[in-house]
């Protein structure tokens, strides 16, 4: 799931790396070069990690070349982890990397005033550099065709257009990296920092750009979305409908995979009867393979539902105006709207979203904002909400044609968020100073997001999530299907067979730590397995229902939960899974961002303890309720 | 019956008409900054109308670590560029949208209020 950020072990070859503004399109034109498929979305900080990827000259694989895609900033002055990258890359500083042989400094030609700001500085630096006219495209249909040969005239160092968003957009830069003999010598002494207001001016208006019409398309639509009460209502609204959507939305494709998953399982059970010597290898097919990892698969729809709102909501735009919008809320528990992009990106994942942190300044406010993330709902904790949701939530529609269903997933994820606000706001009284905290924040105009990338991040997404089912899921599920099946139980035992097995064993004796919870001791077996990955809880809930109930064929799991637990059960274990401890990866990227062992421990440790108390309290108020 | 319910019921509409009113007044984005400098004097950012179009004149840190200065002006804030508040945060009137050239920043009023400006004349 995490990119490895840092490979040490290259053959020596030239590196060419891009450098640029914040949300320029570096990333599109590294994509394009390298056949890579980095994150790219419209906001600033997307990229937070140095990434690597290879452009070949020609036929011969010995001579490619090795292109770095930096986080963007606005100054060679860092102000956060993920622009001192940058910075430490340029001056030859980062471990492990050479100082790059030629710089692409990526301009955006809709804001060339700033963007040259940062080029000027670069060029003092003495590294031989081409400059990358990106989104002249947008110029052009503005009414303004910029003149690239003027402009390096004036700069002293060759300019290229550039459109990262097309096929081949990148077709005279990357003419310019193959061939070395096109590449620029270093540029010659530049002239100190004091004249480049001048020298900016200068070149701006050689180009005639000094007065591009600004884009009042994007003014016009901020005048609602960031509007005091427009904005606010929009927003909720964007989120509510997001989650209605995860459960009306998926139903059919759900349904359709239900019904595969139950077919082949009853063909398993036909092929391999009960009885023969062949038998066991029908249970490990049915009880383990379908029950468990069809259980989680038949997720899927869901999953790539809610990706879809993020994604368009990435690549419009709207990304920082809601973390403006929200920047007051944050300010209460001590955080400031930076925080918001990498909480959202835990909606996916927590790991993305603990590397996103790299983006915020403020070296308390990034501890918080780490410590917080886990508790935003990642998708792999879907599955489990929907399951549990499905087989204790009637599918009723409300007043004004709202899903019961969906209401309570949007009531799961907002306790999760409550959580979060509280635990920041305990941290704010016990850690932060009074000081300002930065914002500075930019808002990037909007842009329609494409079909082509929306249906690319899901496919990705959709990957991800199969290389997880078919990879640790399905590992744990078949190892948690040996544990669940031997030792078999000995002769004239009394009740199934799990119950005398090492699966059944060890959730005896969870049992007594989780009893208090109304979790039974397959609840708390299939909780072990979803330390590596919260997902495996439904699929060993899957296995070991299917091996208990001895029919040898998986039924529907929430069927037979429904049955099985009381509704109290139910809640508490809703409730567990909001705040439960997060998967083992999650405190490894922990213990890699904060780079000590304590942070990722205490987090733990305060993830357990909420956790069980949540749990605890939910299933005693359940109970006093008459839930039964 | 019915015409003592009447009285209450009167109230009761005109209480949601003045909710509205006062509604409507922040839809129109009319409850900003008071004037109480002339228009065109010169002001920190954070207390130009919105939509008043300025010039920058000077950025210097106040109240602020200094090192905001060198950040403002390194995002663009720079003497002679044109700037406009475009919206604020409600309640507080904190953050700031603010464009800038061909960008927009979220800004704190303490960051906003590191740039001294100057209206521009044509009022829009």
């Amino acid at each position: 799931m995490t990119a490895s950020a840092v490979i040490h072990l290259h053959p020596a070859g030239p590196l060419v790396a891009l450098v640029g503004n914040p949300n320029c399109g570096k990333t599109a034109l590294f994509n394009l070069l390298t056949g890579s498929r980095q994150k790219v979305a419209n906001y600033a900080g997307v990229t937070v990690e140095r990434k690597e990827g290879r452009l070949l000259c020609g036929a011969d694989a010995q001579r490619s070349v090795r292109v770095l895609d930096l986080p963007g900033t606005y100054s060679l002055y860092p102000r956060s982890p993920d622009e001192r990258i940058t910075a430490d890359v340029l001056a030859g500083r980062a471990a492990g990397e050479k100082r790059p042989d030629l710089v692409v400094c990526v301009v955006d030609a809709t804001n060339l005033r700033r963007t040259l700001r940062l080029l000027l500085p670069v060029l003092r630096l003495g590294l031989p550099t081409v400059v990358a006219l990106n989104m002249a495209d947008v110029v052009e249909r503005r009414g303004v065709i910029i003149d690239t040969a003027a402009m390096a005239a004036e700069l002293g160092v060759p300019v290229v257009p550039t459109v990262g968003v097309r096929a081949n957009g990148d077709a005279g830069l990357r003419a310019i990296i193959t061939d070395r003999a096109r590449w620029p010598a270093a540029p010659p002494p530049q002239p100190d920092a004091s004249h480049d207001d001048a020298r900016i001016h200068q070149v701006l208006e050689r180009i005639g750009l000094a007065a591009l019409a600004p884009d009042t398309l994007t003014d016009r639509i901020d005048y609602v979305v960031l509007h005091p009460v427009a904005g606010p209502l929009l927003l909720a609204l964007l989120l509510f409908l997001m989650f209605q959507a995860v459960f009306s939305w998926a139903r059919p494709p759900m349904e359709a995979i239900q019904a595969g998953t139950g077919l082949l399982s009853q063909g398993v059970a036909e092929l391999f009867p009960q009885g023969t010597s062949w038998s066991w290898l029908g249970s490990l097919l049915g009880d383990g393979l379908i029950a468990g990892v069809g259980g989680v698969l038949v997720f899927l729809p869901q999953i790539l539902v809610l990706f879809a709102f993020i994604l368009v909501l990435e690549e419009s735009g709207y990304l920082p105006r809601a973390a403006f919008l929200l920047d007051r809320l944050m300010g209460g528990v001590g955080l400031s709207g930076r925080s918001f992009i990498p909480l959202l990106s835990s909606f996916a994942c927590a790991i993305p979203g603990i590397m996103a942190t790299r983006t915020i300044a403020d070296p308390r406010d990034r501890l918080v904002t780490m410590f917080i993330a886990p508790l935003m709902t990642c998708s792999a904790r879907l599955p489990v909400y929907t399951l549990l949701i499905a087989a204790f939530v009637p599918s009723r529609t409300l007043a004004g044609g709202i899903g019961l269903q969906g209401l309570v997933l949007f009531a799961l994820y907002f306790a999760g968020i409550a959580g979060a606000f509280a635990v920041a706001w305990v941290l704010k009284h016990l850690t932060a100073g009074g000081e300002v905290r930065l914002l500075m924040m930019e808002l990037p105009p909007y842009r329609a997001p494409t079909l082509r990338n929306v249906a690319l991040g899901l496919l990705q997404r959709a990957r991800i999530f199969l290389r997880r089912v078919g990879g640790v899921i399905l590992v744990l599920t078949l190892a948690l299907w040996v544990l669940a099946s031997f030792p078999p139980a000995p002769p004239g035992a009394t009740g199934a067979p799990i119950e005398h097995s090492f699966a059944g064993m060890l959730g005896g004796l969870l049992a007594h730590v989780f009893a208090p919870l109304g979790f039974n001791w397959q609840i708390s077996v299939a909780l072990v397995p979803g330390l590596a990955a919260r997902e495996v809880v439904v699929s060993s809930l899957g296995t070991v229902y299917a091996l208990g109930n001895g029919e040898g064929v998986a039924n529907a799991l929430a069927g037979v939960i429904s049955h099985g637990w009381s509704a109290a059960t139910a809640y508490s274990l809703l409730a567990w899974f909001v705040f439960a401890p997060q998967c083992l990866s999650t405190l490894a990227a922990v213990r890699r961002e904060a780079g000590t062992w304590a942070m990722p421990v205490v987090l733990a440790t305060y993830l357990f303890a909420l956790a069980y108390a949540a749990a605890f309290i939910t299933y005693r108020v359940a109970i006093g309720l008459g839930a039964s | 019956m019915q015409a003592d319910l009447r009285r209450p019921l009167r109230c009761l509409s005109l209480l949601i008409w003045l909710k509205c009113e006062s509604f409507a007044s922040v839809l129109t984005f009319t409850r900003m900054s008071p004037p109480r400098k002339s228009a065109l004097a010169p002001r920190a950012l954070h207390e130009l109308p919105l939509r008043q179009r300025a010039l920058v004149r000077a950025v210097a840190a106040v109240g602020v670590p200094a090192e905001r200065a060198r950040q403002l002006t390194d995002i663009g804030f720079l003497p002679g560029e044109t700037v406009c508040v475009l919206a604020r945060a409600w309640p507080g009137g904190e953050p700031l949208v603010v464009s800038v050239g061909h960008s927009r920043f979220a800004l704190r009023r303490a960051e906003a209020a590191c740039i001294q400006v100057e209206p521009c004349t044509d009022g829009t």
